[in-house]
């Protein structure tokens, strides 16, 4: 915890050179947010039935996607565990990651958790204020759904970490990832709910997609938030998803300690 | 004129030297372009279900979108392809590593495009061409030879648009020594025409793509015109080559301006 509330500080000291970057950030999520807006409201002119639910949810639905993916997309930040992994993996600067008395897991999560905390508090934060202000924005139904929605959110990024660790684990192996990446953030975007809710899939993907843990990171916390859930469901796919949070990260910790045994630093 | 003479055989050459590194991994072709199409695929499967749900976008059936979408991919790869490191002159500006351009007697410019060619940028132009196809005889339009002119002429203008913004843009960093925000603020704007026809977002950001940064001309105009939809008068989108020009004479301008103001980082 100590750790990440230092990587949380430096993120904001090494924001703090660069104002005109934040501008033009929080700009670039309005315009990203404009875009799924208008395209919702296009779609709902059309046929209002088909959305399933009001416009004004699927506006937010969308937008607060573009919100999330802000701090979540795979190669957004080069603290996600994939990224600097293979950015250490190919300098062979790895060897100093592993003299920390910190297991590289948790050093990882502290690094890209106080990241995005960072990312949360200053960029999507404003994003969501102005977006509210000014395009339509929905606020949660109830405090309570607001709160399950913020506890939902942490959880999905558990589940993105760990997804991203494993991916960073294959980089120890291949030392190479880009290409993967990129085929893994198709996959995600896809199967995340990011795009589209999942509701709108033709049947037999919602089946394949209610057993992979991808939905857990967009459409469970977006759902909540726009109160598409009950409060009996909302505690469910609460537990879900600390249920894939758990496994995934277990999986990642064996994995690491797999790969740990046979690595060989580069000599760089 | 012997200047660009020797220009473009210096550029040849730098290619040939390029390639030879290059095709020492072959298996790296076919490794992005499986993941090009997965990561494209996801936008393809989004047109699709939405296209499926709600039948259409606008007067946009799924096939006119897949046209929409193979024209950006193609004309991209132009840049991806062939112009793809003059978005790395950040990079090369902050690490110093610049001054070397400026110390060899050929062009910086020449120097830093065909220092790599981004062969993986193929896979883009490859999805495109199967892309316009399959979306023509889903809508059932029949190119003839006009047609076909107008779509080599669109692709043309539509790369040397794309590469002079990107281009553009990293220009910038001869003033800021940063630019990677700005881009991220035109990846966010081309990311919305690369899949959608711009009439749903207003007239506003019709504008904003059409003069200002006319992404548009990629693959909305193009579109428009061989499509035949009722979204723009086609003189609007046959003015694709005059815009192409007119923005390759401002960054010619700009870049001539930027190498003067130029101070090395010192790094």
């Amino acid at each position: 915890m100590k750790i990440f509330a230092k990587c949380l500080h430096t993120e904001r000291r090494s924001a703090g050179l660069y104002r005109t970057d934040f501008l033009l950030k929080v700009l670039y999520s309005m315009i990203a947010m404009y875009g799924v807006r208008s395209l919702w409201t296009a779609l709902y002119a059309q046929d209002p039935a088909i959305v399933g639910r009001p416009l004004p949810s699927m506006i937010t639905y969308a937008m607060l996607a573009v919100a999330l993916d802000i701090i979540f997309y795979p190669s957004a930040l080069s603290t996600a565990p994939q990224n600097y992994i293979s950015q250490q993996v190919r300098t062979g600067r790895i060897d100093t990651d592993l003299l920390r008395p910190v297991d590289l897991q948790q050093q990882l999560l502290a690094r890209n958790g106080g990241a995005a905390a960072f990312g949360a508090l200053w960029l999507v934060m404003p994003a969501w204020l102005l977006s509210v202000l000014f395009l339509g924005m929905e606020l949660p139904p109830s405090l309570f759904h607001g709160a399950a929605f913020l506890f939902s959110g942490v959880l999905s990024f558990l589940i993105l970490f760990s997804l991203n660790f494993l991916l960073g684990m294959v980089c120890f192996v291949t030392t190479e990832i880009r290409q993967i990446t990129m085929a893994y953030s198709g996959i995600l975007t896809i199967l995340s709910g990011k795009l589209i809710p999942n509701w709108l899939y033709p049947e037999w993907m919602q089946a394949l997609i209610n057993v992979l843990p991808f939905r857990c990171i967009f459409e469970t916390p977006l759902s909540i938030y726009i109160g598409a859930v009950g409060n009996y469901e909302i505690l469910c796919s609460l537990v879900l998803q600390a249920a894939w949070a758990g496994i995934l990260l277990l999986l990642g910790k064996i994995m690491w300690l797999g790969v740990h045994r046979r690595l060989a630093v580069q000599g760089g | 004129m012997r200047e660009v003479k020797a220009g473009l055989k210096m550029y040849g050459s730098l290619l040939k030297m390029t390639m030879r590194g290059i095709l020492q991994y072959r298996a790296d072709f076919w490794m992005s372009l499986v993941s090009v199409s997965l990561l494209n695929g996801a936008n393809i499967v989004q047109l699709s279900v939405i296209s499926w749900r709600f039948h259409a976008l606008g007067s946009w059936q799924v096939g006119d979108l897949l046209v929409l979408y193979g024209l950006f991919m193609i004309s991209w790869s132009i840049f991806s392809v062939f112009f793809y490191r003059l978005s790395k002159i950040e990079d090369e500006i902050v690490s110093g590593s610049f001054d070397v351009y400026l110390l060899r007697p050929v062009s910086p410019f020449l120097q830093l495009v065909g220092g790599d060619i981004k062969y993986t940028g193929l896979c883009d132009t490859l999805l495109g061409v199967v892309l316009i196809p399959t979306g023509l005889s889903m809508t059932g339009t029949h190119w003839g030879l006009w047609q076909i002119f107008w779509f080599v002429i669109f692709v043309l203008s539509g790369g040397a648009i794309a590469v002079c913004i990107k281009f553009l843009i990293s220009c910038v960093t001869f003033w800021t020594t940063k630019a990677s925000a700005l881009s991220q603020v035109f990846i966010q704007i081309y990311l919305l025409t690369q899949k959608y026809p711009v009439t749903i977002f207003g007239p506003a950001f019709r504008v904003l793509v059409t003069g200002l940064v006319p992404v548009a001309y990629l693959n909305f105009y193009p579109a428009v015109y061989l499509l035949g939809k009722p979204d723009a008068p086609p003189w609007v989108c046959m003015l694709a080559p005059v815009i192409a020009m007119v923005l390759a004479g401002i960054a010619a301008l700009v870049w001539r301006r930027g190498l003067r103001r130029y101070n090395s980082s010192g790094a």
